[in-house]
């Protein structure tokens, strides 16, 4: 079932020229962690803000979990929850004071916030850090209890704009591994530009980039319909590597060379006889090499191809 | 409207004005100059004479009275006082809006309208509470120096005065919706009240300008009729301010 649904929707920013969006289409479905991917300034965060009622389209419409999205509807913020790209939230409170609160807000009575605030605090794994000023956190617990906080109201829908992005190695584990525990229950849409995440823990992926949707699908399928598979080749020497190049010319191949690195990536629809062939210049030419490797393409070599 | 969140909101906001010594800042410049201003009025004729002790000049300064403190007490506030409403009052919103929790409060279910509403309500109690204990203070201060007094016209006055406050606070909360950082929300609050007072002079349409509220206190202690005009700029101007609050926040983006 779609929870999310974009269409022809569009931003023009007070004083510019450009659209920031110009006509999104978008579709999510529900119980799913949808990446949402895009290189800076192409729209992301604009698109979290008009699909969670903080700014206003230019045009086009979106429904997320039934609520068409508008400005200042509490009906659909009753369905969801946020959390940007630095959490801000009341310093000066403490982190179960704040849930508390957080759960009055939704309505919840002061019991029932209470309760529903210790189990957020549990699943974050800050109850240790429950009676701990908010502004004394460390980047990682902020970021949890920035999710605790989004998850308090029950949401359908939790929308998170580069949850990831300020954390150090060991924050972004736990971020992770804690959106991809929540999939079962509600729908994540996950605006970011660290495609390592992406293929971690999501299940769809659309791709933007000025403004407008470039690819939308499963994240299988999308390695399959861009490159589904890459040779890459390390030479013994840089003129190796050369010669190679100069040898290839004229074949129909996509090559991508690194030469500090002595590596060519060769991509290509038929991938079987490009080995042969390859395989067949190195042999013809006496090339030394380091490696040959045939391997599946990453997401960074889709988005590359698409919006590179 | 759903009550229990304006009254969860309202709480918070009390809160949040306690633990970062806004309110604690403000009840104590009005405990000041409730004990402050009759002091002055008591021992000012008898320190200025000192002060100018072997220059040859002579002054005669009649002999303080509970007339002079309640002077005193108006004075200190509508000038000093509104300067320290300003500043406190300034970031009412603006500064939400500048550290992001605005946006984190406004993606939840909170109407932008008890937003705002909650914003000058608690601003507003945490003044009437000041006003209250500054008053209470002046009055207890006034009776030990200058013995019983009429409290009704002192009570009347302090009223006016708080009426007055009130129309400073709600221009600077209105500033702070309108101006994204808190700092120029301020100076333009106070370039109003400037504004206002230079307003006041303008003969008839002068008349409107809640700067005249002033005047008008102290009709009440020559049993004067009071004008209505002063009353009735100051009322509108607290609507207008509360009205265009809510419209601009409404359509706000973050």
């Amino acid at each position: 079932m779609i929870i999310i649904n974009c269409s022809d929707l569009k931003k023009q920013y007070k004083g510019e020229s450009g659209f920031a969006l110009s006509g999104l289409n978008l579709s999510v479905e529900e119980k799913t962690v949808f990446g949402f991917l895009g290189p800076n300034g192409a729209g992301k965060t604009t698109t979290i803000k008009i699909l969670t009622g903080m700014m206003k389209p230019s045009g086009g419409k979106a429904v997320v979990a039934g609520e068409e999205v508008k400005l200042n509807s509490v009906k659909l913020r009753q369905k969801i929850g946020y959390l940007g790209q630095e959490p801000r939230m009341y310093g000066w409170m403490k982190g179960l004071e704040l849930l508390v609160f957080v759960g009055k807000v939704f309505g919840f009575s002061n019991a029932e916030s209470k309760n529903r605030a210790n189990e957020m605090l549990l699943m974050a794994g800050l109850t240790g850090a429950a009676h701990k000023k908010i502004s004394a956190y460390s980047g990682g617990m902020l970021q949890r209890l920035g999710i605790a906080q989004a998850l308090m109201g029950k949401p359908e829908v939790l929308f998170l704009d580069e949850p990831t992005s300020a954390l150090d190695p060991i924050g972004r584990k736990e971020v992770l591994e804690f959106i991809q525990n929540l999939k079962k229950d509600i729908t994540i849409f996950m605006s970011t530009h660290i495609l390592s995440d992406v293929e971690r823990i999501c299940d769809t992926v659309a791709i933007i980039d000025k403004g407008q949707l470039v690819v939308q699908d499963k994240m299988q399928e999308l390695r399959k319909r861009f490159a589904s598979k890459q040779i890459e080749i390390v030479f013994e020497t840089r003129e190796a590597l050369l010669s190679f190049i100069n040898a290839s010319k004229g074949m129909n191949w996509e090559i991508v060379s690194n030469k500090d690195f002595r590596k060519v990536t060769i991509n290509a629809l038929d991938i079987e006889r490009v080995k042969h062939e390859s395989l067949g210049i190195i042999s013809a030419h006496h090339f030394s090499i380091d490696r040959f490797e045939m391997k599946d393409a990453s997401l960074e070599d889709v988005f590359v191809k698409l919006v590179g | 409207m759903k009550p229990h969140i304006y009254w969860v909101l309202i709480h918070k906001e009390l809160k949040e004005q306690f633990r970062s010594g806004r309110f604690i800042i403000l009840l104590a410049v009005f405990l000041f100059f409730g004990i402050a201003s009759p002091l002055t009025a008591k021992f000012m004729p008898a320190i200025l004479p000192s002060i100018i002790k072997g220059q040859h000049i002579t002054i005669q300064i009649p002999e303080g009275t509970w007339i002079d403190a309640m002077g005193q007490f108006v004075k200190n506030i509508s000038q000093i006082g509104v300067f320290i409403i300003i500043l406190l009052s300034m970031g009412a919103v603006a500064r939400e809006k500048e550290n992001g929790t605005a946006s984190f409060l406004l993606v939840k279910p909170v109407s932008r309208n008890l937003f705002i509403l909650s914003k000058f309500s608690s601003q507003l109690i945490v003044l009437l509470v000041s006003m209250v204990v500054g008053f209470l203070t002046a009055v207890l201060y006034t009776n030990i120096f200058f013995g019983s007094f009429p409290m009704i016209p002192f009570a009347q006055i302090a009223l006016i005065l708080l009426f007055y406050l009130i129309v400073m606070q709600c221009i600077t909360i209105f500033f702070s919706v309108l101006i994204k950082t808190q700092i120029p929300a301020g100076i333009l609050a106070l370039a109003t009240t400037l504004l206002l007072s230079a307003v006041s002079i303008l003969g008839k349409p002068g008349m409107y300008s809640p700067s005249h509220l002033l005047d008008e206190s102290q009709s009440i202690l020559t049993n004067s009729i009071l004008n209505w005009q002063p009353f009735a700029g100051s009322l509108l101007i607290i609507i207008c301010c509360l009205g265009g609050s809510l419209r601009i926040f409404r359509n706000w983006e973050s």
